[in-house]
């Protein structure tokens, strides 16, 4: 029958092409952040998708070094923070990396990537840039990890990182007037006697939340700080002095942690909320202080509208001492397996100079090596009063104070562990000490298996 | 009924022509699912980091899952979301269908498409948008308080005792919708005779139902209840969007775990045991569910 025919006519045609567009497909369809290998192309991997602020600065950067360098053209390759966590292990193993990624640190990050020789040493670039001399021993130790993947701070340079962020409290100076506060708290008694004044006046003391871990991690960190001094957090995290859990130090963080939420210093329902939620919070005006990393400048808002905000130091049980949780953002690496190393080593040479540096300052970032007029820049960016703050005291604790890193740095189950458990301790359901147990249990045998 | 030289020959060829069809599905289904299953398993009794050498430690890594409370009670916080995905909406169904019974429902086209749309969103825009539903201020919470339940109000996916059944009553939204329409259309075909012969005898609704709808609808009841099952179990999606396993660990599952363990803590390893774990506990499942329907 001729329709029969015809159909039979159209349809194997019809077959054939769709077979081979999918297998057309399929092929073409390559990595689409592999570095290319031609020195013209330098594909540049990033971490830095939770960050707007960050990404337009690098924008600009880049487009300098494109102008610099006629002929590069960079494909800047943006990821969020997790994606780029999950995903770098398989990346920097399989045979098409990107030229240049930023990485996570951490044992289970950088360290397993120095012990795979998935990273190219620094060294040979750090000499020929002069790097060594741009930035202090502390903030490179941070990108330093032995080839076995044992010890973090010492061994071969793996990275650079080009800003800085640390932590802080964000304090909202019209509240505190109306409270009569006059100067942000100097040491843990005056913090805790402003949460309470705002407590009695009906004001949120500190904005807070739990939803995703981060700010438990910080606050426990701050609080080591605040009693034992840096040596406290640096032990932990480096695996000195025979540092655990378990210590007074430690418990007075988780007793101090546990007595905040009994009075009512956070906000209610604060399990719900993700760290970007409560920020959000604070400036729509809610709550006296909160907890808040440098990365979130600027904060939303018009100069105006942000202008009763702050960005101070968390204290110090003595009030002494000038440190906080602080660190260089995800460092830039290059993987083993890329193809333009001598291009990766320029850009990162670039993107740590002083001439960066100011384009950094300018919108309100902070750099790992501030140039020489720091403080005039500062001024002469006209930024919002919270940035400038922010960028202000992140530059002192850089050049003057100490920074240490982030308590959770110190074992790869310490992070989700912290999640979890802070929550139980607030509830009730864990005892303090059943909280130190459990932190000390996710931490002690890694440090021994790594012992041996 | 012995066969004849000839017919068996005929059956024979039928089943190789069979084979040949189903050969490029089972080329994929080897490739992309058994080929990976297999090699997780073997991955599940070594210790690995992604990188350096696998280390062979035989059953260490189901010991210490077994072991564990923490994975101990995210299988059992997966079972009690099979409770809401499963019975629950079984229950709700069956009760609809019940009551629905064999009449003829008016604009069932739209109606199915309006029922199943649920199941076919993926869980990440479900959980997204429940995730807003329930927020603190949401829109749940500020109609209980206006109507005046003000003090039911709560942080629902946050809440310590709530967080798990909320969830799970998500995933009974998402697949209500489903079991509905598969039920109503089992429901269909049930011949109109057998409800005449049943209240010629003298059958209440009750008795109908259990006499004749349900025996009639057994084989689409074993179809949701297969499909919910494994969606209970596998849900890793709506977890991460909705709670990331928290607070504290309340809505820890094991799919969640999964991930955790080998993306961001790095232990391969325990990792693939608690998939393999997973996978037979699913197999085990659907088996048990699916035996005594197979014998009608």
């Amino acid at each position: 029958m001729p329709r029969t025919r015809l159909r039979r006519f159209i349809s194997l045609p019809a077959a054939a092409l769709m077979v081979a567009t999918l297998a057309i497909t399929a092929c073409s369809s390559g990595s689409q952040d592999a570095g290319s290998g031609d020195g013209k192309t330098l594909v540049v991997q990033n971490g830095l998708g939770g960050s707007p602020g960050l990404l337009a600065i690098y924008q600009k950067l880049n487009e300098q070094f494109e102008s610099e360098n006629p002929g590069v053209s960079i494909d800047f390759v943006t990821k969020s923070f997790d994606e780029l966590a999950s995903t770098s292990k398989l990346q920097l193993s399989g045979s098409n990396p990107p030229d240049l990624t930023q990485v996570n640190r951490g044992y289970q990050a950088l360290g397993a990537f120095a012990k795979g020789n998935l990273l190219t040493d620094l060294a040979g670039y750090a000499e020929q840039y002069g790097w060594a001399d741009r930035q202090t021993a502390s903030q490179l130790q941070l990108n330093r990890h032995t080839t076995d993947g044992k010890v973090m701070g010492e061994g071969p340079l793996w990275g650079m990182s080009a800003t800085t962020a640390w932590i802080g409290l964000l304090m909202n100076t019209e509240i505190a007037q109306k409270l009569g506060i006059t100067s942000e708290p100097k040491t843990i008694q005056e913090l805790e006697a402003q949460m309470q004044l705002a407590k009695a006046a009906g004001e949120i003391p500190l904005q807070f939340g739990s939803a995703n871990g981060e700010l438990a991690a910080w606050l426990l960190s701050e609080l080591l700080l605040a009693q034992g001094g840096p040596e406290a957090v640096q032990n932990l995290v480096f695996h000195k002095g025979g540092a655990t859990f378990t210590s007074p130090t430690a418990a007075w963080a988780a007793t101090t942690m546990k007595s905040w939420g009994d009075r009512g210093f956070f906000p209610p329902d604060w399990t719900a909320y993700k760290t970007d939620q409560v920020i959000a919070n604070f400036t729509s005006g809610k709550g006296l202080f909160s907890l808040t990393s440098s990365r979130f400048m600027p904060l939303k808002g018009t100069p105006e509208q942000t202008a009763k905000f702050t960005m101070v130091f968390f204290p110090s049980v003595s009030g002494q001492g000038l440190a906080a949780v602080g660190a260089g953002d995800i460092p830039w690496t290059i993987p083993a397996k890329s193809r333009n190393k001598d291009l990766a080593a320029k850009y990162i040479d670039f993107v740590t100079s002083d001439k960066a540096a100011e384009q950094f300052l300018a919108r309100g970032a902070i750099p790992s090596k501030p140039p020489a007029n720091a403080q005039a820049a500062i001024e002469a960016a006209n930024l919002p009063a919270p940035s400038r703050d922010a960028l202000t005291n992140g530059l002192k604790l850089v050049g003057e104070g100490t920074p240490v890193p982030y308590v959770d740095w110190g074992a790869p189950e310490l992070y989700p562990t912290i999640s979890s458990s802070f929550d139980k301790l607030m509830s009730g359901s864990l005892s303090v000490d059943a909280f130190l147990g459990q932190l000390q249990d996710a931490y002690g045998p890694f440090v021994t298996s790594l012992e041996s | 009924m012995t066969l004849t030289l000839a017919a068996r020959r005929q059956r024979r060829r039928s089943a190789a022509v069979g084979l040949a069809y189903l050969a490029p599905a089972l080329l994929f289904y080897c490739l992309l699912l058994l080929v990976p299953f297999l090699r997780s398993v073997y991955l599940s009794f070594t210790s690995w980091d992604g990188i350096s050498p696998k280390q062979w430690v035989g059953l260490d890594n189901y010991r210490s899952i077994v072991e564990s409370e923490q994975y101990r009670a995210a299988f059992l916080h997966a079972f009690v979301l099979i409770g809401f995905y499963a019975v629950l909406t079984m229950a709700v169904a069956l009760l609809l269908v019940g009551i629905i019974g064999s009449s003829r429902v008016r604009g069932l086209v739209v109606l199915r498409t309006a029922l199943f749309l649920p199941y076919v969103l993926t869980p990440v825009v479900t959980g997204v948008a429940w995730r807003w539903l329930l927020a603190p201020d949401g829109p749940v919470n500020a109609l209980l308080r206006a109507v005046g339940l003000g003090g039911l109000a709560r942080a629902w996916l946050a809440d310590f005792t709530w967080a798990l059944p909320s969830v799970g009553l998500i995933g009974t939204w998402m697949l209500l919708g489903f079991a509905l329409v598969l039920l109503i259309a089992g429901v269909q075909r049930i011949p109109t005779e057998l409800y005449e012969s049943a209240r010629i005898d003298g059958a209440g609704a009750v008795r109908e139902f259990l006499a004749v709808t349900l025996p009639g609808i057994r084989n689409e009841v074993t179809v949701v209840t297969v499909l919910s099952v494994t969606a209970a179990l596998r849900n890793f999606d709506l977890i991460y969007v909705t709670t990331q396993g928290g607070p504290g660990s309340a809505t820890e599952v094991p799919s969640f775990l999964v991930y955790q363990q080998a993306f961001f803590v790095g232990n391969l390893g325990v990792a693939a045991a608690m998939g393999v774990l997973l996978t037979v506990l699913i197999l085990v499942l659907s088996i048990v569910i699916l035996r005594p329907w197979r014998k009608g």
